[in-house]
């Protein structure tokens, strides 16, 4: 061999790590997305990996040194932020009064994101006092959160700009607006609140992917679930729970609460705000709803039964219940309910529709959903648990279609299940919240 | 059943395959983009091509073009080439040029002298100084005519010598 080719052979050299054909496998389902709606959530079944400590907190060496623009909008994150001043108001003071009557806040009516025309069945529409309703649509032609503080025909769109932003939780004193942006470039969500007006806007400038921010009953704090990035080197890809106090500003503190095995996701307070009901997926590859404490002591236990597949768990207003997506095998997914003891199971739509999201009424009488008539094409995104060799996938609605979904409502006593929007475009991830 | 057994196992599965082309396409992006940390995410982004289109990928006659052609085009993408850079210094910080300290000078010589060709000449050497394709496989994986890539070649090496490079007549 000639002495070039020799020296091209060790410039090339050698992969510095094996191949991880788990994390080609998570790329893979990733592959052709240009927009994902994050429906769902991506986790990685059966990998071993590198654990998070309880408790870690990223230094400020640990974040990412840019600051990033947000959206279209002229000034940074962090300028914003200074405007701020503070996380939000953990005393249900805002300091602004942007609560106007919906629909009439000035200059809404030339608002290009808002399509009265997507939304039907207003007209009967149960309006339930002092409950705020926040979703995610890309009723504009990019997926923007909107806000309804009455019928979901007077939602108003709170976000601007591009990327993709969903999973959308009002916090309880009805100010702020947690959800979970991703650019259409990278990979990952991140972590952002908005102000119900859209004056400003902050983002968990923390070096991990994000999802299903869910506030605590008193506004302090948001669980939600964590990874470190897909590509990082030498840590795992599980999902694990964590807590962030969102008035520690200096490092935006999180603290991980469940973790450990298998992979933990989609937290959502107790309304006493005690306990923490979350999906677990174990090396069965089975996702469950399991619940601890809101403190990361104490054991967890397991809720939902064997051969159920749950996942998206909601607490109901009295705390008695928990309503959640199930399905067994391969079939259409559709709302339960069941008791936080693990009594009562019940099967709560029916029907090949598939149906995700849950979210309760504040009258506790109906749930709130979302539902994809054709949802065969996004198994994914309805239940965030398509299995598919080895691997749970997210949402992939550019790989087999565009992103189903419509709003619907279905009362519990009746079982009656009526649609709340309608049209061409896609209305997910309702979550509500009764304003105190 | 013997038969039947002999031609299951004769099946490459899309494992095999990714581990069977991971250090060649390594090292070819290696060569490629000049950056160590890039070159794998890169490698790892290219097989996550073949896991999601195996169905399709593995009845192809040449399996392995197709990955090379895949590979280049994700390299050679400026957006797939920021988005990888971003995710590289996720991993290893903004200054992944210190695993360079490594290798020994020539080796470094060799590596920025080839990074500083144009892409269609990178390609050229890199297939054939590093995977040693003959000159017709070259051309197929370049989708172009052998006298194209003769023609590449010989620019390519007169680039490498005037960078100081010993580089001895293609064969």
């Amino acid at each position: 061999m000639s002495e070039f080719r020799q020296l091209m052979k060790q410039a090339g050299g050698s992969p510095p790590h094996p191949l991880d054909m788990d994390d080609v496998r998570s790329r893979a389902a990733r592959v052709g997305l240009a927009r994902r709606t994050r429906l769902g959530l991506l986790a990685v079944l059966g990998l071993a990996g590198l654990a998070f400590p309880v408790g870690v907190a990223l230094s400020p060496a640990d974040r990412p040194a840019d600051v990033r623009t947000v959206d279209d909008r002229t000034r940074t994150v962090d300028e914003r932020e200074s405007d701020l001043d503070a996380a939000p108001s953990v005393q249900g003071q805002e300091r602004t009064p942007p609560v106007v009557a919906a629909g009439r806040r000035p200059g809404l009516a030339s608002t290009p994101n808002r399509d009265q025309s997507n939304t039907a069945g207003s007209s009967t529409e149960r309006e339930t006092p002092n409950q705020a309703t926040v979703f995610a649509s890309d009723r504009s032609g990019a997926w923007q959160i909107y806000l309804s503080d009455t019928s979901l025909a007077s939602a108003r769109v709170i976000t601007t700009g591009g990327g993709v932003k969903s999973r959308p939780a009002i916090s309880p004193d009805g100010a702020w607006i947690a959800y979970i942006y991703e650019a259409t470039d990278t990979t990952g969500g991140s972590l952002r609140l908005i102000r119900r007006d859209g004056t400003a806007e902050r983002t968990f400038q923390l070096n991990m992917e994000w999802d299903d921010p869910d506030w605590s009953p008193d506004g302090r704090t948001l669980a939600v679930s964590f990874r470190p990035h897909p590509s990082e080197e030498g840590e795992s890809h599980r999902w694990a729970v964590a807590t962030i106090d969102v008035n520690v500003r200096a490092t935006h503190a999180h603290r991980k609460v469940v973790g450990g095995e298998g992979h933990n996701f989609q937290p959502v307070w107790s309304p006493d705000g005690e306990e923490l009901a979350y999906v677990r997926i174990g090396d069965t590859g089975t996702a469950a709803i399991w619940v601890t404490d809101s403190n990361g002591s104490g054991d967890s236990r397991r809720v939902t039964p064997e051969g159920l597949h749950a996942l998206q768990p909601v607490w109901s207003p009295d705390g008695t219940r928990i309503a959640f997506v199930g399905t067994r095998g391969d079939g259409p997914a559709h709302l339960h309910s069941i008791g936080t003891d693990g009594s009562g199971l019940s099967q709560v739509t029916d029907g090949d529709a598939w149906d995700g999201r849950p979210a309760w009424a504040a009258d506790g009488l109906s749930l709130l959903f979302d539902r994809d008539v054709d949802g065969h094409r996004a198994w994914g995104c309805r239940v965030g648990a398509s299995v598919e060799g080895g691997v749970v996938n997210n949402c992939v609605p550019g790989a087999n279609g565009p992103a189903p979904g419509q709003l619907w409502s279905v009362d519990l006593s009746t079982r009656e299940a009526r649609a709340l929007t309608s049209g061409q475009h896609n209305s997910i991830d309702p979550r509500t919240q009764r304003l105190r | 059943m013997e038969q039947l057994v002999e031609t299951i196992d004769s099946v490459e599965t899309v494992d095999e395959f990714c581990h069977r082309e991971y250090e060649r396409l390594f090292g070819t992006l290696r060569l490629y983009v000049g950056d160590l940390v890039l070159a794998e995410d890169l490698t790892q982004e290219a097989l996550a091509r073949a896991v999601k289109h195996w169905p399709r990928v593995r009845n192809m006659d040449a399996p392995g073009a197709w990955l090379h052609r895949v590979s280049i085009n994700l390299a050679n993408s400026a957006f797939r080439r920021r988005r990888a850079l971003r995710r590289a210094e996720v991993r290893a910080g903004p200054a992944p040029d210190s695993y360079e300290d490594r290798d020994s000078p020539t080796v470094v010589a060799v590596r920025e002298a080839v990074r500083s060709l144009a892409p269609r000449q990178r390609e050229v050497i890199v297939l054939r100084f590093f995977q040693d394709l003959p000159v017709r496989a070259t051309a197929e994986r370049m989708g172009c005519a052998e006298g194209t890539v003769k023609g590449l070649l010989a620019d390519a090496i007169r680039a490498l010598r005037e960078s100081g490079l010993e580089v001895e007549d293609d064969e």
